[in-house]
């Protein structure tokens, strides 16, 4: 009975990612002579387009650091992960980074079916930087689609290959780009009773890891401010010195800690409004938990929301105007979305189970949540009116989605049993047609990830 | 065998000196189970013996602090009540834990607790946070509600982050849903 309940359930999901995928999720690849050549995420073909990144041309005294490889590499991991391209084996192409200095010969890149192709170069400057020039070729349309130059010092050259990346990744899909970004997320070692949690940022392919907290009080729920260099979070490093669990604020330039406020219970759940300069979060006393709103300037707070329910997980829409949260005022636990000053609460989410952690995609378009319900967990995805649900990952226990800059993308966590009884936790990045579906690879177990907007140059 | 000797030795000498000198405890920790040995000073004195038949051994028991003795009273008594899922209800067998909870906190008038409030697994971890704060103050009124004044008792939820038991099955989810009482250290 139970087998046959869970593989009714497993066919229900198929069934839906197929139909999502049906409906909603076709790829089209244009590239008639008129038009540009472009992805359109949101419709057409399925297929990812095929691309050639030929390694670049680079100048003698440069070649040992091996850039004039490990970039073009870099590029194109980025934007084969984003699974709507395909690279084509560099051992098919017909011209070498040399003979590609001026304009490549179209046809011998027809021949392997190369759609784009790009081409670089890379020069040593008077100041001991390197110079990165690349060309984004359209093969069909024999044209040159865009060209940039880019210089920096040579250690930034996983930096560079990002933005080189989102560039491309933005001409081609029209949608903005997410590579040269971070993800903030807790770090989690030791027995589920005695886990230890410290915060840690990484780029968003998993480089440059570095742990921010040390481990010796518990961290949850990490998020990134807008401006990029203030991260807030939830803790308990103050307990001993009797403070509740509260909401902190950490400054990513200085490395300094300060807690958000004290309150007269616990503050929880913060995130930053879309210019940074509120901060939503949950006060919880007395059994009651509602939503709360801070200035960070003036250090004002306003309840928004009252009564006995648990209301949480606030989340801002991108405009501002709107927070989608959490609450269990009718019972179940279900989505809501209200003004800004609280007004106007109105339930969005219908469907069986449980709703929670809802998150405004920076597009505006869907709101992304967690649902629990016949034993399972589920990242979903509906419209703020609460239109169009459907899940795009499953697991024992997924949770807390965050949005890549553009909206397309997103990343959550999961945990799954191992054979001998202990939990793998880990982040994984998915796009919105539920396809696509990759880990990204951390020192340890993973939770709460958060994914910052595009670095500031 | 001779190091034996030399540490079997040393807690004759200080269980003398401690006996002596007001019983100061906290130099000296006797785990009364595995008798384990924490020596905390630094008057570690070591003297020579041949024969251990020729000195009669006395063994004394160091008395438990009154904060270890509470403790294990609040345990005796029911430290913690359970809750039904995403449920914050005192049912009747937490009812009778917490009516022994009130007796002991009468009858120790002048100890604080902090209720810590938590969850099972199958709950977001800040709704579950929500929740463990909800059973604590369940746990809280209650207690209010019996005499016991409010400034006594704080709240704490730990969520699904503290488990009491770990495992991922009914039993599991049923011993972690709870509210957990504590006596605060001064």
């Amino acid at each position: 009975m139970y087998n046959f309940k869970r593989q009714f359930i497993k066919l229900i999901f198929i069934a839906y990612v197929f139909f999502s995928c049906f409906f909603m999720s076709y790829y089209k690849v244009v590239f008639a002579q008129e038009e540009p050549l472009r992805i359109d995420i949101m419709g057409g073909k399925i297929q990812a387009m095929p691309i050639a990144i030929s390694y670049f041309t680079i100048e003698d005294d440069l070649k040992e650091l091996k850039l004039h490889n490990n970039i073009p590499n870099l590029i194109a991991d980025n934007l084969v992960n984003s699974g709507l391209f395909k690279l084509l084996n560099r051992d098919a192409y017909m011209q070498n980074p040399e003979q590609l200095i001026s304009s490549p010969k179209f046809r011998d890149w027809r021949i392997i079916d190369a759609q784009a192709l790009i081409t670089g170069n890379i020069s040593k400057r008077a100041d001991n930087k390197i110079n990165v020039s690349i060309k984004l070729w359209d093969v069909y349309g024999e044209k040159r689609l865009f060209g940039i130059s880019l210089s920096s010092k040579i250690k930034s050259w996983r930096r560079i290959s990002h933005i080189i990346s989102d560039k491309i990744y933005e001409r081609l899909t029209g949608e903005e780009g997410y590579f040269d970004t971070r993800i903030v997320y807790v770090s989690e070692s030791g027995s589920q009773k005695n886990r230890k949690k410290r915060l840690a940022i990484m780029d968003q392919d998993g480089a440059n890891h570095q742990y921010l907290t040390d481990g010796n009080s518990l961290v949850l729920t990490p998020r990134f401010s807008p401006n990029q260099q203030q991260i807030t979070f939830f803790s308990y490093r103050g307990i001993n010195r009797g403070l509740k669990p509260s909401v902190y604020l950490y400054n990513l330039k200085t490395g300094k800690m300060k807690i958000l406020g004290e309150f007269p219970g616990m503050s929880f759940a913060p995130r930053f409004s879309p210019n940074g300069s509120n901060l939503v979060m949950s006060l919880s006393q007395n059994g009651s938990t509602n939503i709360h709103i801070m200035n960070l300037k003036d250090k004002q707070t306003k309840q928004l929301t009252k009564g006995i329910a648990i209301d949480t997980s606030p989340s801002f829409s991108p405009d501002g105007k709107n927070i989608v949260f959490n609450s269990d005022r009718s019972g179940g636990q279900h989505l809501y979305i209200m003004k800004e000053n609280g007004k106007n609460p109105k339930r969005i989410s219908f469907g069986r189970g449980s709703y929670a952690t809802p998150v405004w995609s920076p597009r505006g378009d869907y709101i992304a949540f967690t649902k629990f319900t016949r034993g399972r967990f589920f990242i979903g995805l509906m419209h703020p009116d609460g239109s169009a649900e459907r899940l795009i990952a499953e697991g024992y226990l997924t949770e807390g989605p965050t949005w890549a800059p553009g909206g397309r993308v997103l990343s959550f966590f999961r945990q799954t049993p191992q054979k001998d009884g202990s939990m793998r936790t880990r982040l994984f990045v998915i796009d919105i047609t539920g396809n696509r579906e990759r880990e990204l690879i951390t020192p340890e177990d993973a939770s709460d990830p958060s994914w910052s907007p595009k670095n500031i140059n | 065998m001779l190091k034996y000797f030399k540490v079997i030795a040393s807690i004759i000498v200080l269980s003398y000196l401690v006996s002596c000198s007001n019983k100061d405890q906290d130099s000296l920790l006797l785990d009364a189970e595995g008798g384990n040995i924490e020596i905390s000073s630094t008057s570690t004195e070591e003297i020579e013996i041949e024969d251990v038949t020729a000195t009669p051994i006395q063994i004394d028991e160091v008395a438990l602090t009154v904060e270890e003795k509470l403790s294990s009273e609040l345990i005796d008594v029911g430290d913690r009540v359970f809750f039904g899922y995403d449920e914050s209800i005192i049912n009747d067998e937490s009812a009778n834990t917490l009516q022994k909870q009130y007796q002991f906190l009468t009858r120790n008038p002048d100890i604080s607790i902090t209720i810590t409030g938590h969850c099972d697994e199958r709950g977001t971890r800040e709704y579950n946070i929500a929740l463990g704060e909800r059973r604590g103050t369940a746990v809280k009124n209650y207690l209010i509600s019996l005499g016991i004044s409010s400034s006594r008792i704080a709240v704490i939820s730990y969520g699904k982050e503290k488990p009491t038991v770990e495992g991922h099955d009914d039993w599991a989810w049923t011993q972690n849903r709870t509210a957990v009482t504590f006596i605060n250290s001064n």
